[in-house]
């Protein structure tokens, strides 16, 4: 059909309303005509229109019959195709289940990445209208750092702005729920039109009003989400009207959110409570909003209707100097708007986009291996089914037909493919999440949707082009009528599906080959990472955590209690120490702040530096190295000259060459200056891949802050002796949520998480593709002996040595495999540079990486060629030549 | 089935090309005049049924053989006009060989040479 009466056809169907009208009107006038004419004849004229009405037949089958004229071949002739593909496709079973097999791999691969990928990227986020939210960011120019608002100029830019119609803040905050078994919950502090311009109504009761985030803490209110209101108060709606204890202060709850709303994070909030009653829910910070210079806010705007995401982004930009907060700061300020996607924050996003990048990426080289794969399958069927398809030929099919059947094949084995990739998918996603011990709150938003079904769909029919369109095309080539003559199909190395299939073959070993050299270099990485010397020793310490601030306890109730609960652990017969830490290693909680030292001048005695509050007798019960002077002991208290000590990477940045031990150093916008009293090896506190890390402990007793761990070093297994120090502190204050409870090796298998679950896809995406490979590997040779079997059968005849034969088809193969990996070490060096960014301790080209993968796949591809060239060697020439 | 089979029904392929030399001949025709045309040209042989005719110039209309206008009859009744395109009048020509060559053929084959 040529593309002009193609183009007709889809107008009429496009105003297929119209076309009906028009055609109603022209027989209607025929009709009437016709009766006209009878008439003139001389006929009565109830009977001249009868006449001419019955002559007409009936005008709803004409049409119908007028309407087929423009489409029932089409409909028709596909249909047919899809009835007689199924057909084939079943009568062809073995060879259909492994190209679907080998396809669901592929997709299913790309669908349990989208549905990561999607989440925490792309998806719309669950509030109402989410096209016209948007991020409010503000960037550092210099630093490229994002800086969160302060309150005050949250207000400024929320009142002023013309490009939205609502600005809502918030932030995360952590919470003490009080009752039988207290608990610690994540909830969030809000702006009061939060819910409003989220377009998120409560489902009971309501949310906040305005006024309730007005004068400071006179509204404790809360709204609860639907999970805790179900799980916690057992979804009974008379909790509305009632209280809730928060941090050890009764809150009124006025409304539960709608089920599935859990705020705009991947990780689901637990209730909301307005912001003017901070100072309650972060007691450790009172007073942030006053403070012009506080960094801790978000902001999300509403779009006016008819506002892009441009022009709002330069309506703010004029307004820069008041959403930095600092009005003194020398350093420029970008303002910028982003749409709301995902379940990430702005800093996560962009932390995380280019992660996400590279891993994506993997499952679709999976994808490719096994598209290759399959054309190959379908090139060797095409082969052997060259004369179903030359009869069809000869019977008058065209070769559009054919190949169009051909592809029809192609797609529905693609889209079943894509329904076993699905559930595959669902499976690895579950499988992952668990694990890389990822939460069940976050698992359980991880299940496919509406979105990855269309993506998955879409892929499917790329992939069916990708790997149908070629062999169909050389299945059905002019060559084909010939063949129906032949009684036997001779394949020589010149013929064009024979080279096809070889750059498919070396197309599978060089994507696969690449797979396996990255899986292989994250491997290392990791555990290379992970064999690092943290600088402590984490076998044998529980770990414990408790927030002494949100229970009501002022400074020398935090002594007192801290004091309490070292000496009643201490007691303990398993505990050989404890000690207590504002930050335990590698748990993902750090501090930050700038010290500065005495004498020279300002800049050049500055340094960045992360910050921990410690009990004496930390370092010991961490077996950290104490290198110079002491560690803190009892005296040194509130009262007491205020100290601190370093460790070696501080000490080398403040006072190189010299002992930093007497020497003194202040935190920024701190008045007191701190005695350094002693030296401590450095170590990881992080992360394992860090570099090496300024850090500085105080004395908790000096520097009171926030939550608190517990660590104790027990003398035999820690995990052990987990439940008896949870029920000892607990025993302390029973009103206290205890959280973060476990052995300490186990907090720091979580920290590296997302290291493993990355090196974990990319082992996974590497395996598979070097079992796909094999398979291609193995599948093309087996297929060459079945076509040879009568060559091979005459050179045998002639006197040739099975082995020689056998020889001569792995030598091939491996021809092929050796160009592959060539052509794959080639890929590999290219991209070295993108993955060098993610390697920890070796390089992007590390040699003794590319060697193994190498030799892994040499003997893959001999083992899978092996096997059907021995095959081949077992020929008997009588047989083969018998059987023509 | 069909109660008028006292006149002769035009085989398909046939009756496009009836269309499209009454639309040479006669310009601009709607469907009813070209039905009436080809009947009386006949000499009321050949019967255009309407259940072929508007199919018929469907099909003409999607090959781009043919137009159709809308306009209005002497009576002022809406009306579609149909006329034969360029690409039209050169099917017609290249139908027109084959049939006449078919046609001569087929006369030779049937007309009786000899006394039974």
């Amino acid at each position: 059909m040529r593309p002009i009466e193609l183009w007709r056809r889809f107008r009429v169907f496009l105003r297929r309303d119209e076309w009906t009208r028009d055609l109603d009107d022209e027989m209607r006038l025929h009709t009437e005509l016709r009766a006209e004419a009878n008439r003139d004849r001389g006929m009565a004229p109830a009977d001249a229109e009868l006449a001419a009405r019955r002559r007409f037949g009936n005008p709803l089958a004409l049409r119908e019959d007028t309407r087929d004229v423009w489409t029932i071949q089409w409909v028709e002739s596909v249909w047919k195709d899809i009835t007689y593909s199924s057909r084939r496709l079943v009568r062809d079973r073995a060879a259909t289940i492994a190209i679907v097999l080998t396809l669901a791999l592929g997709i299913g691969a790309n669908a349990a990445m989208f549905t990561l990928v999607d989440r925490l990227l792309f998806k719309p986020a669950p509030v109402g209208d989410p096209d016209t939210l948007a991020w409010l960011l503000v960037t550092e120019a210099r630093s490229g750092r994002l800086r969160k608002l302060s309150y005050p100029s949250y207000r400024d830019v929320a009142s002023r702005d013309e490009a939205f119609s609502g600005v809502a803040a918030f932030t995360g905050a952590q919470f003490s729920l009080g009752g039988e078994t207290p608990e610690r919950i994540r909830g969030m502090l809000v702006s009061g039109n939060y819910f409003g311009v989220l377009g998120v109504t409560a489902r009971i009761g309501r949310t906040f009003l305005p006024d309730e985030d007005g004068a400071p803490g006179a509204h404790p209110v809360a709204v609860l989400s639907h999970a805790l209101w179900a799980n916690r108060f057992g979804a009974n709606s008379s909790i509305v009207g009632n209280a809730v204890t928060l941090n050890g202060r009764r809150f009124t709850v006025v409304g539960v959110a709608p089920a599935g709303f859990g705020g705009l994070d991947v990780e689901p909030v637990a209730l909301w409570v307005p912001l003017a009653m901070a100072d309650a829910a972060m007691p450790d910070q009172k007073g942030l909003l006053e403070r012009a210079d506080g960094q801790w806010l978000y902001a999300v705007g509403r779009l006016k209707p008819g506002v892009s995401l441009a022009r709002a982004s330069a309506s703010l930009q004029a307004k820069a100097r008041q959403l930095a907060g600092t009005p003194d700061t020398d350093d420029v300020i970008d303002v910028s708007v982003q749409r709301v996607a995902g379940g990430l924050d702005p800093e996560n996003r962009r932390d995380m986009a280019p992660v996400f990048g590279l891993l994506s990426i993997v499952p679709l080289l999976v994808l490719i291996v096994a598209c290759a794969n399959v054309a190959n399958l379908l090139l060797s069927r095409g082969l052997a089914r060259r004369k179903e398809l030359a009869l069809r030929k000869a019977l008058g099919a065209e070769r559009s037909r054919l190949v169009r059947q051909l592809l029809v094949e192609s797609i529905l084995m693609s889209l079943v493919a894509c329904g076993v990739g699905l559930v595959f998918s669902y499976g690895l996603t579950i499988g992952v999440a668990r694990l890389a011990e990822v939460p069940a709150e976050i698992t359980g938003r991880l299940t496919p949707d509406l979105r990855v079904l269309t993506a998955s769909i879409v892929l499917a029919f790329l992939a069916a082009m990708t790997f149908g369109v070629s062999p169909a095309l050389a299945s059905t080539d002019a060559a084909l009528v010939p063949s129906l003559k032949d009684t036997a199909i001779t394949i020589t190395s010149g013929d064009r599906r024979h080279r096809l299939r070889s750059a498919f073959l070396v197309t599978q070993v060089t994507v696969s080959f690449v797979l396996v050299v990255v899986a292989g270099l994250f491997l290392q990485s990791v555990s290379k990472a992970l064999s690092v010397d943290p600088g402590f020793d984490a076998r044998n310490v529980v770990v414990l955590t408790f927030d002494p601030d949100l229970q009501g306890y002022d400074a020398e109730g935090r002594q007192r209690l801290n004091a309490d609960v070292l000496r009643s652990i201490e007691a303990l017969p398993g505990i050989e120490s404890a000690a207590l830490t504002t930050s335990p290693p590698l748990a993902g909680l750090m501090y930050g702040t700038v010290v500065q030292r005495t004498g020279a001048d300002k800049e050049a005695s500055r340094s960045d530096t992360n910050f921990a509050g410690i009990s004496p007798g930390y370092f010991q019960t961490m077996r950290i190295p104490v290198v110079a002077g002491r560690d803190f002991n009892p005296g040194d208290t509130r009262a007491a000259p205020k100290v601190a000590v370093v460790n070696d990477t501080l000490a080398l940045r403040m006072w190189p060459g010299a002992n930093p031990v007497g020497r003194r150093l202040k935190m920024f916008g701190d008045d007191d200056w701190l005695e350094v009293v002693g030296v401590v090896r450095g170590g990881k506190y992080d992360e394992f891949s860090e570099e090496p890390r300024a850090f500085l402990f105080l004395p908790d007793a000096q520097a009171p802050m926030g939550r608190i761990s517990l660590v104790a070093r027990t003398m035999t297994d820690a995990a052990t002796q987990v439940e008896v120090v949870r029920r000892t502190v607990r025993g302390i204050d029973p009103d206290m949520p205890l959280f973060e409870v476990g052995t300490l090796e186990h907090t720091i298998r979580n920290a590296v998480d997302q290291e493993r679950g990355t090196s974990f896809i990319l082992a996974a995406c590497g395996g598979l593709g070097l079992f796909l490979a094999a398979f291609g590997l193995h599948a093309v040779t087996s297929q060459a002996v079945a076509l040879r079997v009568h060559e091979i059968g005459i050179r045998m005849a002639l006197g040739a040595r099975a082995n020689a034969v056998a020889v001569g088809l792995v030598r091939e193969s491996l021809s092929l495999c050796a160009i592959g990996l060539a052509l794959g070490t080639a890929l590999s060096l290219a991209i070295s540079g993108v993955i060098g960014a993610f390697l920890y301790g070796l390089a992007p080209s590390d040699v003794l990486t590319y060697l193994a993968a190498t030799l892994i796949f040499a003997g893959v591809a001999t083992i899978a060629t092996l096997v059907p060239a021995r095959r081949a060697a077992s020929v008997d020439p009588l047989t083969s030549l018998r059987s023509e | 089935m069909n109660p008028r089979s006292d006149r002769d029904e035009i085989p398909q392929g046939l009756l496009d090309l009836l269309i499209l030399r009454t639309l040479v001949r006669e310009k601009e025709l709607h469907g009813f005049e070209i039905a009436q045309h080809i009947e009386t040209t006949s000499g009321d042989v050949l019967q255009v049924e309407e259940g072929s005719l508007y199919p018929a110039l469907q099909r003409l209309l999607i090959k781009g053989l043919v137009n159709g206008e809308w306009g209005r009859t002497a009576e002022n009744r809406r009306a579609r006009y149909y006329r034969i395109t360029a690409a039209g009048r050169k099917h017609l020509r290249q139908e027109m060989e084959i049939y006449d060559r078919v046609t001569s053929a087929v006369a030779r084959v049937l007309t009786p040479n000899e006394v039974a």
